[in-house]
């Protein structure tokens, strides 16, 4: 139960405020500034309930990130909300199970996380 | 028009005329003399007659074989009329067939058949001496290898006297033939010069007429002694009408004529200016260049004044261009920005967001989970990041706008390279491109200063930065994309090199990447990026360029530290 939440974002004091917002509300938080970090994490055995994305990133990107945890089926199945303006049209954008424009409202976020979270 | 005319060569042509024909005269002076003096046995005075008759025929052969000699020369006979070099060599033949006719057919009666004989004998022989050259020693040589023994032999039957008398007679005519000979020498020097003159006239005048400009030449008073054929055309006058009179005659624009005064009257011995040319067609630019030179005590000018109009213009419309693309450039680059604009500022605006949401739920939740003074203190923790948060928009916002100006009216101003190359490379990382770009700065002095306009470098900066993204996003490795910044203090320069891990450049298209409107990003750019960047780096007194010896695409910027405020 309460498996944590995995925030890739390359903006350490956005993953930091993100941080603060998730705690508050009783979840836990795993870190990673970029997508090759994240990818390292996963493979390591960290199960995120859920994985808050952003796309803009050093090293390896969002979109980047998705297409590698598509083609690893260990690491496939945990949900991912995009955090940002990215195109919804782009053709990875199926990876996703939502799309949160920044900055984005934390109601709306906290009741999306509430949504896909897989704590199983 | 060329300040020596035809006439003067004619001159020169007759004077050579004269000279030939003192040299025909002292020959046959000197024979008279000698024949009164000796008396002859029967028979040999009419012999003698024939020896001196045969030196003047050899004066008469060596005009004749330049004569001949100079036919196949057609700028000679279009130079000058046929009718001159007969007139000019006919002084010589004149006293020559005089001579021979006076002391030959009234001393002695002499038959026509006799001197034609010897004419065509001698002549003969003559004339294949010249074949070899003109070659006047073998001509004195073989006269008087003929004449000195039979003089010899026919002296020496009469006694002693008139032995020594004959050596007299030898050494007259060795001197006789040395002045005659030093005569003709002088005569095809100053033919071959005249030739050269000829020549080196026609050569100058081509040239002169195939200058593009207007080109004149005065004395060191500012009085014509030539111009080239483009202004006597444009005023419709000839050489005649302008040479001697004073530089007013002809140029009517006051400002060049006080300019050439002025450069008359100064030491300086050459002048070069753009300056506008009132001409009769009207004002145009032009590139106007004065240089004096020496000879003897007199000092010439040459004027030469080259109608740079088209080229003014060009320019002024490179450079309204030049403004106006580098205008597009800064606004293109803004677009492609813009996206990145966006996720950098709504970055720390989540952040507010974000700590606005703690802030709010910490004091609704005050009473049940923390005391009084940790919430409070909390607050206080979260309203600080909230305030630095918002500063850091203000930074972003003003960075744009720094860029998105115009700086041309900008000081130079001493810059910290350290904080613009990291505000810059703040910028690039905003560009939607720079995603899964990694943009390293190596470790450098930080207190690095030097002067420069901060826009205009910022602008190069991040075309170069935004090129090197561009470039490391072709490589087909994602972790190896990255764009590498070195900076390095040279002394009295500062040099920025920007790598990147991208796939090169092809060789072939090395020497084209600065040109403007050259891309190789069709879809993304004008290719206007490297030109702007390198006229800015112009501007500045630096150098851009590609360092091929790099494993990776390397440009290398260079400027220098000091920048002159005059010269901008």
């Amino acid at each position: 139960m309460n498996k944590p939440i995995l925030v890739i974002e390359d903006d350490q004091e956005v993953r930091s405020a993100l941080r603060m917002v998730l705690e508050s509300n009783g979840l836990k938080v795993i870190e990673a500034s970029n997508g090759k970090e994240a990818i390292e994490k996963l493979r390591s055995g960290i199960s995120p309930s859920l994985i808050l994305l952003d796309i803009m990133m050093p090293i390896m990107d969002g979109w980047d990130f998705l297409s590698h945890k598509a083609t690893e089926p260990n690491l496939a199945w945990a949900p991912v909300i995009v955090c940002s303006a990215a195109d919804r049209n782009h053709p990875l954008a199926h990876l996703a199970v939502e799309f949160l424009p920044k900055p984005m409202n934390i109601d709306r976020l906290l009741r999306t996380i509430e949504t896909y979270r897989k704590d199983s | 028009m060329f300040s020596i005319s035809d006439e003067e060569l004619r001159r020169v042509d007759l004077e050579l005329g004269r000279r030939a024909a003192v040299a025909g005269i002292t020959q046959p002076m000197i024979y008279l003399a000698y024949r009164y003096l000796v008396d002859f046995p029967l028979g040999i005075p009419r012999f003698l007659d024939a020896i001196g008759f045969v030196l003047y025929v050899m004066s008469f052969i060596r005009v004749s074989s330049y004569l001949i000699q100079r036919k196949d020369i057609p700028k000679f006979r279009t130079s000058v009329p046929w009718r001159d070099i007969f007139r000019s060599s006919a002084y010589g033949l004149a006293f020559c067939w005089g001579a021979i006719g006076v002391s030959s057919l009234l001393l002695y009666g002499g038959s026509f058949p006799f001197f034609l004989a010897v004419l065509i004998i001698f002549g003969t022989f003559s004339l294949s001496l010249h074949s070899y050259g003109h070659d006047l020693v073998m001509t004195r040589l073989s006269t008087l290898l003929i004449v000195v023994p039979i003089i010899l032999t026919l002296f020496a039957q009469r006694g002693p006297n008139y032995l020594a008398l004959a050596f007299i007679l030898i050494f007259g005519l060795l001197y006789l033939q040395f002045l005659a000979g030093n005569a003709h020498k002088l005569f095809w020097e100053v033919l071959q010069s005249r030739e050269m003159v000829h020549v080196q006239r026609d050569q100058l005048t081509a040239v002169l007429d195939a200058i593009p400009g207007f080109v004149f030449w005065t004395d060191g008073a500012g009085r014509y002694l030539g111009a080239n054929r483009r202004l006597t055309e444009l005023y419709g006058v000839t050489s005649q009408d302008f040479v001697g009179q004073n530089l007013g005659s002809l140029i009517t624009d006051r400002e060049m004529i006080k300019l050439f005064e002025k450069f008359l009257a100064s030491s300086e011995s050459e002048f070069v200016a753009d300056t506008p040319f009132v001409t009769a067609t009207g004002s145009r630019w032009c590139l106007v260049a004065m240089r004096k030179y020496q000879r003897s005590i007199h000092t010439y000018v040459v004027i030469v004044a080259l109608d740079i109009e088209e080229h003014k213009r060009a320019q002024a419309e490179l450079e309204a261009i030049q403004v106006q693309a580098q205008e597009s450039a800064r606004l293109a680059a803004l677009g492609l920005m813009a996206g990145g604009i966006a996720h950098e500022i709504n970055n720390p605006l989540q952040v507010i967001r974000s700590l606005a949401y703690v802030l709010k739920r910490n004091a609704l939740n005050e009473s049940k989970e923390k005391s009084t003074a940790d919430a409070l203190q909390l607050a206080g923790q979260l309203a600080t990041q909230i305030d630095d948060t918002t500063n850091r928009i203000a930074r972003i916002i003003a960075g744009l706008r720094d860029f998105a100006r115009v700086g041309d009216g900008d000081p130079i101003e001493e810059v910290n390279f350290s904080s613009l190359l990291n505000e810059i490379v703040q910028m690039a990382k905003m560009s939607q491109a720079a995603s899964g770009v990694s943009i390293e700065i190596d470790p450098f002095d930080e207190k690095l200063t030097f002067a420069c306009r901060r826009t205009d470098l910022g602008q190069v900066l991040i075309n170069l930065i935004n090129n090197a993204i561009d470039a490391s996003l072709m490589n087909e490795n994602p972790t190896e994309r990255w764009v590498r910044l070195h900076v390095s203090d040279k002394g009295t320069d500062i040099e920025i090199r920007v790598m990147d891990s991208g796939p090169g450049i092809p060789e072939n298209l090395l020497d084209k990447i600065m040109l403007p409107f050259f891309t190789t990003k069709f879809s993304k750019g004008v290719g206007l990026g490297l030109s702007i960047s390198s006229s800015i780096i112009k501007q500045n007194h630096g150098s851009i360029g590609i360092d091929r010896t790099s494993p990776h695409t390397c440009f290398v910027v260079t400027l220098p530290k000091l920048q002159n405020e005059k010269q901008q």
